[in-house]
Protein backbone atom coordinates (compact mmCIF):
# COMPACT_ATOMS: atom_id res chain seq x y z
CA UNK A 1 0.00 0.00 0.00
CA UNK A 2 1.40 3.31 -1.25
CA UNK A 3 2.14 6.10 1.94
CA UNK A 4 1.93 8.96 -0.22
CA UNK A 5 -1.59 8.54 -1.43
CA UNK A 6 -3.21 11.58 -2.30
CA UNK A 7 -6.28 12.54 -4.75
CA UNK A 8 -4.35 14.23 -7.05
CA UNK A 9 -1.18 12.23 -7.74
CA UNK A 10 -3.68 9.44 -8.58
CA UNK A 11 -2.61 7.95 -11.86
CA UNK A 12 -6.01 8.33 -13.44
CA UNK A 13 -9.74 9.02 -12.07
CA UNK A 14 -10.37 5.26 -12.85
CA UNK A 15 -7.22 4.37 -10.05
CA UNK A 16 -8.88 7.26 -8.00
CA UNK A 17 -12.39 5.25 -7.90
CA UNK A 18 -10.50 1.95 -6.84
CA UNK A 19 -10.56 0.47 -3.72
CA UNK A 20 -7.54 1.53 -1.36
CA UNK A 21 -5.58 -1.42 -1.83
CA UNK A 22 -6.12 -1.55 -5.14
CA UNK A 23 -4.63 1.70 -6.26
CA UNK A 24 -2.05 3.74 -7.07
CA UNK A 25 -0.43 6.56 -6.77
CA UNK A 26 1.78 8.03 -10.31
CA UNK A 27 5.13 7.49 -8.24
CA UNK A 28 4.58 3.65 -7.42
CA UNK A 29 3.05 2.83 -11.13
CA UNK A 30 6.61 4.34 -12.35
CA UNK A 31 8.43 2.50 -9.43
CA UNK A 32 6.47 -0.51 -10.75
CA UNK A 33 6.77 -0.30 -14.68
CA UNK A 34 10.67 0.09 -14.74
CA UNK A 35 11.28 -3.28 -13.04
CA UNK A 36 12.30 -5.88 -15.86
CA UNK A 37 9.66 -8.17 -14.50
CA UNK A 38 7.24 -5.92 -15.79
CA UNK A 39 8.34 -5.25 -18.63
CA UNK A 40 8.99 -8.52 -19.84
CA UNK A 41 5.04 -9.55 -19.06
CA UNK A 42 3.77 -6.68 -20.86
CA UNK A 43 5.78 -7.26 -23.76
CA UNK A 44 4.64 -11.19 -23.46
CA UNK A 45 0.63 -9.65 -23.14
CA UNK A 46 1.47 -7.65 -25.82
CA UNK A 47 2.60 -10.30 -28.11
CA UNK A 48 -0.84 -12.43 -27.12
CA UNK A 49 -2.97 -10.24 -27.91
CA UNK A 50 -1.73 -9.26 -31.29
CA UNK A 51 -2.11 -12.90 -31.72
CA UNK A 52 -5.43 -13.61 -30.96
CA UNK A 53 -5.73 -10.44 -33.15
CA UNK A 54 -5.19 -12.39 -36.36
CA UNK A 55 -6.20 -15.54 -35.22
CA UNK A 56 -9.85 -13.36 -35.05
CA UNK A 57 -9.23 -12.49 -38.57
CA UNK A 58 -8.01 -15.84 -39.96
CA UNK A 59 -11.39 -17.75 -38.63
CA UNK A 60 -13.87 -17.84 -41.27
CA UNK A 61 -16.97 -14.70 -40.48
CA UNK A 62 -19.69 -17.21 -40.70
CA UNK A 63 -20.78 -19.23 -38.42
CA UNK A 64 -21.42 -22.86 -39.33
CA UNK A 65 -25.44 -22.99 -38.50
CA UNK A 66 -25.34 -20.23 -41.52
CA UNK A 67 -23.20 -21.57 -43.67
CA UNK A 68 -24.26 -24.37 -46.37
CA UNK A 69 -23.68 -27.64 -45.54
CA UNK A 70 -24.19 -30.91 -47.31
CA UNK A 71 -26.26 -32.85 -44.58
CA UNK A 72 -28.69 -30.17 -44.09
CA UNK A 73 -32.15 -31.57 -45.50
CA UNK A 74 -33.42 -27.90 -46.38
CA UNK A 75 -30.17 -26.52 -48.03
CA UNK A 76 -31.97 -26.24 -51.83
CA UNK A 77 -34.86 -24.32 -49.90
CA UNK A 78 -31.86 -21.87 -47.72
CA UNK A 79 -30.19 -21.41 -50.89
CA UNK A 80 -33.36 -20.77 -52.88
CA UNK A 81 -34.30 -18.42 -50.06
CA UNK A 82 -30.21 -16.45 -49.77
CA UNK A 83 -30.49 -15.75 -53.40
CA UNK A 84 -33.89 -14.18 -52.78
CA UNK A 85 -32.62 -12.05 -50.15
CA UNK A 86 -29.86 -10.71 -52.47
CA UNK A 87 -31.97 -9.57 -55.33
CA UNK A 88 -32.66 -6.29 -55.80
CA UNK A 89 -34.62 -4.39 -58.46
CA UNK A 90 -33.68 -0.26 -57.19
CA UNK A 91 -30.76 -1.16 -59.94
CA UNK A 92 -31.40 -2.06 -63.41
CA UNK A 93 -29.29 -2.95 -66.33
CA UNK A 94 -30.27 -1.99 -69.76
CA UNK A 95 -28.52 -3.23 -72.76
CA UNK A 96 -28.15 -1.59 -75.80
CA UNK A 97 -27.95 -3.65 -79.65
CA UNK A 98 -28.53 -7.04 -77.79
CA UNK A 99 -27.37 -9.81 -79.98
CA UNK A 100 -25.83 -13.59 -78.96
CA UNK A 101 -22.56 -12.63 -78.25
CA UNK A 102 -20.12 -13.74 -75.74
CA UNK A 103 -19.68 -9.81 -74.20
CA UNK A 104 -23.69 -10.39 -73.86
CA UNK A 105 -23.47 -13.45 -71.75
CA UNK A 106 -20.85 -12.28 -69.89
CA UNK A 107 -23.07 -9.51 -68.65
CA UNK A 108 -26.29 -11.44 -67.69
CA UNK A 109 -23.79 -13.92 -65.87
CA UNK A 110 -22.42 -11.05 -63.73
CA UNK A 111 -26.30 -9.31 -63.40
CA UNK A 112 -27.13 -12.73 -62.08
CA UNK A 113 -24.49 -12.78 -59.78
CA UNK A 114 -24.43 -9.76 -58.08
CA UNK A 115 -28.56 -10.03 -57.72
CA UNK A 116 -29.84 -7.81 -60.20
CA UNK A 117 -33.11 -8.88 -60.82
CA UNK A 118 -34.22 -6.55 -64.46
CA UNK A 119 -32.25 -6.81 -67.13
CA UNK A 120 -33.87 -4.40 -70.17
CA UNK A 121 -32.53 -5.94 -73.77
CA UNK A 122 -33.05 -3.50 -76.92
CA UNK A 123 -32.89 -5.23 -79.75
CA UNK A 124 -30.53 -4.58 -82.43
CA UNK A 125 -32.05 -3.56 -85.57
CA UNK A 126 -32.63 -5.72 -87.70
CA UNK A 127 -33.84 -3.95 -91.15
CA UNK A 128 -31.53 -1.20 -92.13
CA UNK A 129 -32.72 2.53 -91.94
CA UNK A 130 -32.07 4.85 -95.10
CA UNK A 131 -30.96 7.43 -92.37
CA UNK A 132 -28.45 5.04 -91.26
CA UNK A 133 -25.10 5.85 -92.39
CA UNK A 134 -23.46 2.37 -91.88
CA UNK A 135 -26.49 0.79 -93.82
CA UNK A 136 -24.19 -1.94 -95.56
CA UNK A 137 -22.88 -2.50 -91.98
CA UNK A 138 -26.32 -3.07 -90.68
CA UNK A 139 -27.96 -5.20 -93.68
CA UNK A 140 -25.03 -7.41 -93.14
CA UNK A 141 -25.60 -8.24 -89.51
CA UNK A 142 -29.09 -8.13 -89.76
CA UNK A 143 -29.01 -11.82 -92.22
CA UNK A 144 -25.50 -12.42 -91.18
CA UNK A 145 -24.38 -15.92 -92.10
CA UNK A 146 -23.80 -16.63 -88.69
CA UNK A 147 -26.97 -15.78 -87.42
CA UNK A 148 -28.48 -18.15 -90.00
CA UNK A 149 -26.06 -20.96 -89.18
CA UNK A 150 -26.61 -20.13 -85.40
CA UNK A 151 -30.30 -20.55 -86.01
CA UNK A 152 -30.34 -24.05 -88.52
CA UNK A 153 -27.78 -25.46 -85.40
CA UNK A 154 -30.60 -25.07 -82.77
CA UNK A 155 -33.16 -26.40 -85.10
CA UNK A 156 -30.99 -29.40 -85.93
CA UNK A 157 -30.59 -29.86 -82.62
CA UNK A 158 -33.93 -29.36 -81.73
CA UNK A 159 -32.93 -26.40 -78.88
CA UNK A 160 -35.08 -22.90 -78.82
CA UNK A 161 -33.12 -19.94 -80.63
CA UNK A 162 -33.59 -16.78 -79.31
CA UNK A 163 -32.32 -13.84 -81.42
CA UNK A 164 -31.12 -12.23 -78.74
CA UNK A 165 -29.59 -15.16 -76.15
CA UNK A 166 -28.50 -17.41 -78.92
CA UNK A 167 -28.57 -20.97 -77.79
CA UNK A 168 -25.82 -20.20 -75.35
CA UNK A 169 -25.59 -20.16 -71.97
CA UNK A 170 -27.36 -16.65 -71.20
CA UNK A 171 -30.82 -18.27 -71.76
CA UNK A 172 -29.69 -20.34 -68.60
CA UNK A 173 -28.74 -17.44 -66.46
CA UNK A 174 -31.64 -15.13 -68.04
CA UNK A 175 -34.25 -17.76 -66.67
CA UNK A 176 -33.08 -16.74 -63.11
CA UNK A 177 -33.67 -13.27 -64.31
CA UNK A 178 -36.56 -10.71 -64.71
CA UNK A 179 -36.08 -10.05 -68.52
CA UNK A 180 -37.63 -7.51 -70.47
CA UNK A 181 -37.23 -7.59 -74.40
CA UNK A 182 -37.94 -4.24 -75.84
CA UNK A 183 -37.50 -3.71 -80.17
CA UNK A 184 -36.57 0.15 -79.70
CA UNK A 185 -34.39 2.43 -78.05
CA UNK A 186 -37.88 4.81 -77.40
CA UNK A 187 -39.86 1.96 -75.89
CA UNK A 188 -37.35 1.70 -73.37
CA UNK A 189 -36.86 5.19 -72.76
CA UNK A 190 -40.55 5.06 -71.99
CA UNK A 191 -40.81 2.27 -69.85
CA UNK A 192 -38.22 3.75 -67.76
CA UNK A 193 -40.06 6.64 -67.47
CA UNK A 194 -43.65 5.22 -66.50
CA UNK A 195 -41.98 3.00 -63.95
CA UNK A 196 -39.78 6.21 -62.43
CA UNK A 197 -36.79 5.18 -63.11
CA UNK A 198 -33.65 7.58 -63.68
CA UNK A 199 -31.91 6.95 -66.87
CA UNK A 200 -28.46 6.78 -66.27
CA UNK A 201 -26.10 6.00 -69.25
CA UNK A 202 -22.03 5.11 -69.49
CA UNK A 203 -20.32 8.41 -71.56
CA UNK A 204 -16.72 8.72 -71.66
CA UNK A 205 -17.81 12.55 -72.26
CA UNK A 206 -15.85 14.73 -70.27
CA UNK A 207 -18.72 16.37 -68.26
CA UNK A 208 -19.77 13.13 -67.38
CA UNK A 209 -20.37 12.33 -63.47
CA UNK A 210 -17.19 9.86 -62.39
CA UNK A 211 -18.06 6.73 -60.39
CA UNK A 212 -15.94 7.32 -57.92
CA UNK A 213 -14.75 5.13 -55.15
CA UNK A 214 -16.97 7.03 -52.08
CA UNK A 215 -19.93 5.24 -51.67
CA UNK A 216 -21.21 7.89 -49.35
CA UNK A 217 -21.29 10.34 -52.42
CA UNK A 218 -22.95 8.41 -54.74
CA UNK A 219 -25.12 6.82 -52.37
CA UNK A 220 -26.76 10.31 -51.63
CA UNK A 221 -26.94 11.29 -55.66
CA UNK A 222 -28.46 7.76 -55.83
CA UNK A 223 -32.28 7.62 -57.10
CA UNK A 224 -34.73 5.46 -55.39
CA UNK A 225 -35.01 3.70 -58.88
CA UNK A 226 -32.32 3.81 -61.51
CA UNK A 227 -31.63 1.78 -64.97
CA UNK A 228 -27.90 1.69 -66.07
CA UNK A 229 -27.50 1.39 -69.76
CA UNK A 230 -24.16 0.02 -70.54
CA UNK A 231 -23.15 0.66 -74.36
CA UNK A 232 -20.64 -0.06 -77.00
CA UNK A 233 -17.03 -0.60 -76.18
CA UNK A 234 -14.81 2.11 -77.21
CA UNK A 235 -17.99 4.98 -77.76
CA UNK A 236 -19.55 4.41 -74.46
CA UNK A 237 -23.40 4.64 -75.87
CA UNK A 238 -22.53 8.36 -77.40
CA UNK A 239 -22.10 9.88 -80.78
CA UNK A 240 -19.11 8.32 -82.48
CA UNK B 1 -11.71 2.18 -81.81
CA UNK B 2 -13.42 -0.68 -81.31
CA UNK B 3 -13.04 -1.25 -84.68
CA UNK B 4 -9.32 -0.82 -84.70
CA UNK B 5 -8.82 -3.72 -81.92
CA UNK B 6 -11.00 -6.26 -83.62
CA UNK B 7 -12.38 -5.16 -87.39
CA UNK B 8 -14.11 -8.19 -87.74
CA UNK B 9 -15.54 -9.12 -84.55
CA UNK B 10 -18.95 -8.78 -82.78
CA UNK B 11 -17.92 -5.21 -81.48
CA UNK B 12 -18.88 -3.95 -85.01
CA UNK B 13 -22.32 -5.02 -84.18
CA UNK B 14 -22.55 -2.48 -81.33
CA UNK B 15 -21.31 0.35 -83.10
CA UNK B 16 -23.43 -0.38 -86.06
CA UNK B 17 -27.03 1.11 -84.96
CA UNK B 18 -25.82 4.54 -83.80
CA UNK B 19 -28.99 6.20 -84.34
CA UNK B 20 -30.66 4.31 -81.12
CA UNK B 21 -27.07 5.02 -78.89
CA UNK B 22 -27.94 8.74 -80.28
CA UNK B 23 -31.26 8.56 -78.71
CA UNK B 24 -29.94 6.86 -75.02
CA UNK B 25 -27.78 9.43 -74.83
CA UNK B 26 -30.45 12.50 -75.30
CA UNK B 27 -33.05 10.59 -73.12
CA UNK B 28 -30.46 10.15 -70.23
CA UNK B 29 -31.31 11.97 -66.51
CA UNK B 30 -27.12 11.53 -65.81
CA UNK B 31 -23.95 10.15 -67.53
CA UNK B 32 -21.76 8.27 -66.12
CA UNK B 33 -18.12 6.89 -66.26
CA UNK B 34 -15.60 4.80 -64.42
CA UNK B 35 -12.33 6.75 -63.72
CA UNK B 36 -9.24 4.92 -65.64
CA UNK B 37 -6.08 5.36 -65.14
CA UNK B 38 -3.97 3.76 -67.75
CA UNK B 39 -3.83 4.80 -71.47
CA UNK B 40 -6.54 2.50 -72.20
CA UNK B 41 -9.49 4.95 -73.11
CA UNK B 42 -12.33 2.37 -72.60
CA UNK B 43 -13.62 -1.02 -70.91
CA UNK B 44 -14.33 -4.05 -72.57
CA UNK B 45 -18.93 -4.18 -72.31
CA UNK B 46 -18.93 -6.95 -69.71
CA UNK B 47 -16.08 -5.82 -67.50
CA UNK B 48 -17.91 -1.88 -67.69
CA UNK B 49 -21.55 -3.39 -66.80
CA UNK B 50 -19.56 -5.72 -63.86
CA UNK B 51 -17.84 -2.69 -62.61
CA UNK B 52 -20.60 0.19 -63.04
CA UNK B 53 -22.93 -2.66 -61.53
CA UNK B 54 -20.75 -3.11 -58.23
CA UNK B 55 -20.64 0.49 -57.58
CA UNK B 56 -24.02 1.18 -57.96
CA UNK B 57 -25.06 -2.11 -55.59
CA UNK B 58 -22.42 -0.86 -53.20
CA UNK B 59 -24.22 2.80 -52.88
CA UNK B 60 -27.27 0.60 -52.70
CA UNK B 61 -26.78 -2.04 -50.68
CA UNK B 62 -29.75 -1.93 -48.48
CA UNK B 63 -32.03 -2.10 -51.54
CA UNK B 64 -31.53 -6.53 -51.92
CA UNK B 65 -34.32 -8.60 -50.69
CA UNK B 66 -36.58 -5.93 -51.05
CA UNK B 67 -38.54 -7.09 -54.01
CA UNK B 68 -42.55 -6.14 -54.48
CA UNK B 69 -44.22 -9.02 -52.25
CA UNK B 70 -46.47 -10.38 -54.76
CA UNK B 71 -43.08 -11.26 -56.75
CA UNK B 72 -41.11 -12.22 -54.50
CA UNK B 73 -43.71 -15.01 -53.31
CA UNK B 74 -44.10 -16.17 -57.28
CA UNK B 75 -40.13 -16.41 -57.66
CA UNK B 76 -39.83 -18.45 -54.12
CA UNK B 77 -43.08 -20.94 -55.17
CA UNK B 78 -40.74 -20.95 -58.77
CA UNK B 79 -37.78 -21.49 -57.45
CA UNK B 80 -38.55 -24.18 -54.58
CA UNK B 81 -40.56 -25.77 -57.07
CA UNK B 82 -37.41 -26.09 -59.74
CA UNK B 83 -34.77 -27.14 -57.11
CA UNK B 84 -36.98 -29.57 -55.04
CA UNK B 85 -34.98 -32.98 -55.91
CA UNK B 86 -38.16 -35.61 -54.68
CA UNK B 87 -42.08 -35.51 -54.29
CA UNK B 88 -41.21 -35.79 -50.60
CA UNK B 89 -39.14 -32.37 -51.17
CA UNK B 90 -41.73 -30.45 -52.98
CA UNK B 91 -44.28 -31.03 -50.10
CA UNK B 92 -41.91 -29.45 -47.63
CA UNK B 93 -40.68 -27.00 -49.44
CA UNK B 94 -44.16 -25.59 -50.87
CA UNK B 95 -44.93 -25.28 -47.39
CA UNK B 96 -41.67 -23.71 -46.23
CA UNK B 97 -42.94 -21.14 -49.01
CA UNK B 98 -46.38 -20.58 -47.52
CA UNK B 99 -44.91 -20.25 -44.40
CA UNK B 100 -43.06 -17.42 -45.85
CA UNK B 101 -39.51 -18.97 -47.07
CA UNK B 102 -36.84 -20.54 -45.37
CA UNK B 103 -33.97 -19.34 -43.17
CA UNK B 104 -31.71 -18.07 -45.61
CA UNK B 105 -27.81 -18.21 -45.24
CA UNK B 106 -25.18 -16.00 -45.06
CA UNK B 107 -23.76 -16.11 -48.34
CA UNK B 108 -24.27 -18.41 -51.50
CA UNK B 109 -21.09 -20.38 -51.09
CA UNK B 110 -21.13 -24.42 -51.76
CA UNK B 111 -20.20 -26.59 -48.79
CA UNK B 112 -16.51 -27.97 -49.07
CA UNK B 113 -18.06 -31.28 -49.88
CA UNK B 114 -19.31 -30.41 -52.94
CA UNK B 115 -16.49 -27.72 -54.52
CA UNK B 116 -14.14 -31.01 -54.01
CA UNK B 117 -16.44 -32.95 -56.22
CA UNK B 118 -16.83 -30.41 -58.59
CA UNK B 119 -12.82 -29.87 -58.44
CA UNK B 120 -12.74 -34.19 -58.94
CA UNK B 121 -14.86 -33.46 -61.60
CA UNK B 122 -13.17 -31.17 -63.26
CA UNK B 123 -10.14 -32.97 -63.31
CA UNK B 124 -11.54 -36.33 -64.24
CA UNK B 125 -13.05 -34.43 -67.44
CA UNK B 126 -9.55 -32.22 -68.11
CA UNK B 127 -8.19 -36.17 -67.93
CA UNK B 128 -10.72 -37.38 -70.65
CA UNK B 129 -9.83 -34.12 -72.85
CA UNK B 130 -6.08 -35.45 -72.83
CA UNK B 131 -6.33 -39.09 -73.90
Amino acid sequence: MCKRLQMHTCYTAKQARRHDHLRKCRGCVATFEATPEYLEESATRRAQAVAARTAKARTPVVLPSVADSVDDPLRLARKAETVLCGRTERVCLVLENCSDDLNHVAIMRTCEALGVQRVWLVQAATKPTEADDASADVKRLACSRARRRHEARAAQRGLGFDPLLGVRRAQLYAQHLDVQVFQSTAACVLAARTEGRALWVTDLAQDALPLGSDVAALAAVLPPKVAIVVGSEGAGVSQV
Amino acid sequence: MASLIAPLSATECHRSNLASSKAMLAAADRRVFLPMYGFTESFNVSVAAALVLQRLLDAAHESRGQLPAAELAALRLQWYTELARSDEQLRTFLELARAGGAAPFADTRRPEAHRAEQRADGLRKASFQCE
